[in-house]
């Protein structure tokens, strides 16, 4: 089966009639030859590929995309010179006298398909259309023969990919059926209230495809990021929570270092670092997304019989289907009774009375958090204990906005610091979540040996690495669980 | 087995100027590539045209227009109708001495009438620039028009008159009318020989010298 590595959107567009023409744009280096060959690989039958090119040669084209050979066979790639363009269509001088006409265009495919192999459903890419236009001096007008050569494709249908160098809107965009923008994009951190984070300062590079427009067919979103990793290209498509499947554990890196159960992240990471914090910020938009993330870096501890300890973010043990915990035995939930706010939280009407509550109890009546806290902490201190006898070790998934939401931004980083003494005492990893918004994830972050951010761009998700420094990484999944894709 | 080149142009015949490409295709049975390759061709050379209705562009066969010949040229039109299908040209006369078209197949666009003029009007400007840039001996002449090409040149007996499209290969075009014109020679030569056994036991035929000096006579009356 074919990978989906082309948007849903372009694929329809090519099925809509037999003969589109699109105009693919973008700066160099942006992805336009990859992007044309994955088209080809997708919509375009076997060996019914034609490449006309004004740069490459097929040795040059073969060792970079090595999977187009079956699509596009030797015969079909067509050096682009000067002079054979010029043979088609005259000096400039007598293109003045001779308007381009049907016939302009006949002559032009008659002189691609001159030496190419028998095709009976060609489809052709044209890279790149301004180099043609402009070995013939039409730089800026040619729209009367691309006019001609997309009646040419309607009339016979045949498929026509116009590659172009410039990213500025042209006269071209009116006649041909479809136009794309390749382009990179600036990724920046999020700003909350005029707030701005260290991690701001630095941005992140990731390719984006617009699609400007494609007749005929409506657009789900107007725009992805892609990728071209291994000279691929390779759409993002938005992300859904998924179930993690049970999986295989991924024995310890080192002695001092455990799996994450994720192999990209390992990879990347080297592991999560015994007696040490790993830190995932979540960014706004993110929503629960990120929780089987976590669910998959808990199962492989758990899969090793380390006894993993949860006490969730808020709303991540709200999931309608998150079955979780009956599935794996040694995973933990953490809710004490004696946490006053818990206990208290059912009384309120909506959250959002109760959330008023909460705010009025941190102001008015600290003294009632302080002894919930204290109650809370020697309960948690002895569940510890308690699971201690039962695993060879604990390891704590600590959500940081539920403490900060109860306890006050002071009281969190208090609560951290003591679950950071007990990982380095215990030499065991620590993982803590942050959501962007919280007072005291500035803070926070400074104390991680290692931080990543969970972020939403176009509807797909990314994770993007703060210490160690990363670029973006998107996060997909299938029966092998999670996977990070390099933006590159 | 039919070419794909005959294919396309049995396909066209049949469908008497009412195909549009893709039909086209589907009628030939041919591969989308070729047909638009030999459509472009026969475009380019006036063997085929397309015409633009509605919305689509419908494809036809340029035929010739074949001009009354005299008797007893069939072997002359057969060789011509051969050099036609091989050559890019979209039509061609031989004309002998005294101007009288042997064999001709005509570009659409010329009445068969106006080749009885356009020999010695050919030769005329011809002669005449000769002699005029001293360039001793007349060979040929090639006229060029935005449309097409008339190229004429004098071989023995005959007259060739070739027409092409703007666009067609000069080069190639005198080297295979040179071949033509020796192979028309010979037939004639041929035909002069048995037309000259069977007058022997009736009548005596005209002797050689008075054909060369008829030959003549028109020759300076076209440069007169």
């Amino acid at each position: 089966m074919k990978e989906e590595n082309i948007p849903l959107e372009i694929k329809a567009f090519f099925k809509f009639f037999p003969g589109q023409t699109l105009l693919v744009k973008g700066k160099p280096g942006t992805g336009k030859t990859i992007f044309a060959f994955e088209i080809l690989r997708d919509v375009c039958d076997e060996r019914n590929g034609l490449y006309f090119s004004t740069r490459v040669t097929p040795d040059k084209l073969y060792e970079l995309f090595p999977w187009i050979k079956d699509i596009v066979p030797e015969k079909n790639i067509v050096n682009a010179t000067p002079n054979k363009i010029l043979k088609v269509f005259g000096s400039e001088t007598e293109l003045i006298k001779r308007p381009f006409d049907f016939g302009s265009a006949l002559s032009f495919f008659k002189m691609l398909y001159e030496d190419a192999e028998d095709m009976d459903n060609p489809m052709v890419v044209i890279d790149s259309w301004d180099a043609v236009l402009s070995y013939i001096n039409l730089k800026n007008q040619g729209v009367s023969l691309t006019q001609n050569l997309c009646e040419l494709c309607h009339e016979v249908g045949t498929h026509l990919i116009l590659i172009s160098e410039t990213a500025d809107q042209t006269l071209l965009e009116y006649v041909v059926d479809g136009v794309v923008t390749l382009s990179d994009t600036e990724i920046r951190g999020e700003a909350v209230d005029g707030q701005v984070y260290s991690e701001q300062l630095s941005s992140r590079t990731a390719r984006q495809i617009e699609l400007n427009k494609l007749r005929g067919v409506k657009r789900e979103q107007k725009s992805y990021v892609f990728t071209l990793e291994n000279g691929r290209f390779r759409y993002f498509p938005p992300y859904s929570r998924p179930t993690i499947p049970r999986l295989d554990p991924i024995l310890d890196i080192d002695e001092d270092h455990r799996s994450s159960g994720i192999k990209n992240l390992d990879n990347i990471t080297g592991g999560l670092e015994k007696g040490g914090i790993t830190l995932f910020v979540v960014e706004h938009g993110v929503g629960l997304r990120y929780v089987p993330f976590l669910d998959q870096i808990a199962m492989n501890l758990c899969n090793k019989d380390i006894g993993v300890v949860r006490v969730h973010s808020i709303g991540a043990s709200l999931l309608k289907d998150y079955e979780l915990f009956n599935k794996v035995d040694s995973l933990y939930q953490f809710k004490p009774k004696t946490w006053i706010t818990w206990r208290l939280e059912k009384l309120f009407p909506t959250t959002s009375d109760y959330m008023d509550f909460l705010e009025v109890t941190k102001k008015e009546n600290s003294e009632i958090l302080e002894l919930s806290l204290m109650e809370s902490r020697k309960e948690y201190a002895e569940f510890l204990e308690q699971l201690r006898g039962k695993h060879s070790s604990i390891v704590e998934f600590l959500g940081l906005d539920t403490f900060e939401t109860l306890y006050g931004a002071d009281n969190t980083l208090k609560l951290l610091d003591e679950a950071i003494s007990r990982a380095v005492e215990n030499k065991e990893a620590l993982i803590a979540v942050a959501k962007r918004g919280m007072k005291s994830v500035e803070m926070i972050t400074k104390l991680a040996n290692v931080h990543f951010v969970f972020k939403d761009i176009m509807g797909s998700m990314f994770i993007y690495g703060v210490q160690p420094r990363t670029g973006l990484f998107n996060i997909s999944s299938d029966e092998q669980g999670i996977h990070l894709t390099p933006v590159v | 087995m039919l070419s794909y080149e005959a294919k396309i142009i049995e396909a066209l015949r049949r469908s008497n100027g009412n195909l549009s490409t893709q039909e086209l295709t589907r009628k030939a049975g041919l591969p989308k590539t070729a047909v638009i390759k030999y459509l472009a061709t026969f475009k380019m050379s006036g063997k085929a045209d397309f015409e633009d209705v509605g919305s689509s562009r419908l494809w036809r066969l340029i035929t010739p227009v074949k001009s009354e010949t005299t008797a007893g040229n069939e072997e002359l039109d057969k060789v011509l109708k051969k050099f036609m299908e091989d050559a890019d040209l979209t039509g061609f006369a031989v004309v002998n001495r005294e101007g009288s078209p042997l064999s001709a197949i005509l570009p659409k666009n010329i009445a068969p009438e106006r080749l009885g003029t356009l020999p010695s009007l050919l030769f005329d400007v011809g002669v005449k620039s000769i002699e005029l840039t001293d360039l001793k001996e007349f060979y040929r002449i090639i006229i060029e028009g935005s449309a097409g090409r008339v190229f004429a040149r004098q071989e023995g007996k005959v007259l060739l008159i070739a027409f092409s499209k703007p666009d067609a290969m000069l080069g190639p075009m005198r080297l295979e009318t040179e071949a033509l014109a020796k192979k028309i020679n010979e037939i004639l030569n041929a035909r002069e020989s048995s037309d000259i056994q069977k007058q022997k036991p009736s009548r005596k035929s005209e002797p050689i010298t008075s054909q060369n000096q008829k030959a003549t006579s028109l020759q300076k009356s076209m440069q007169g």
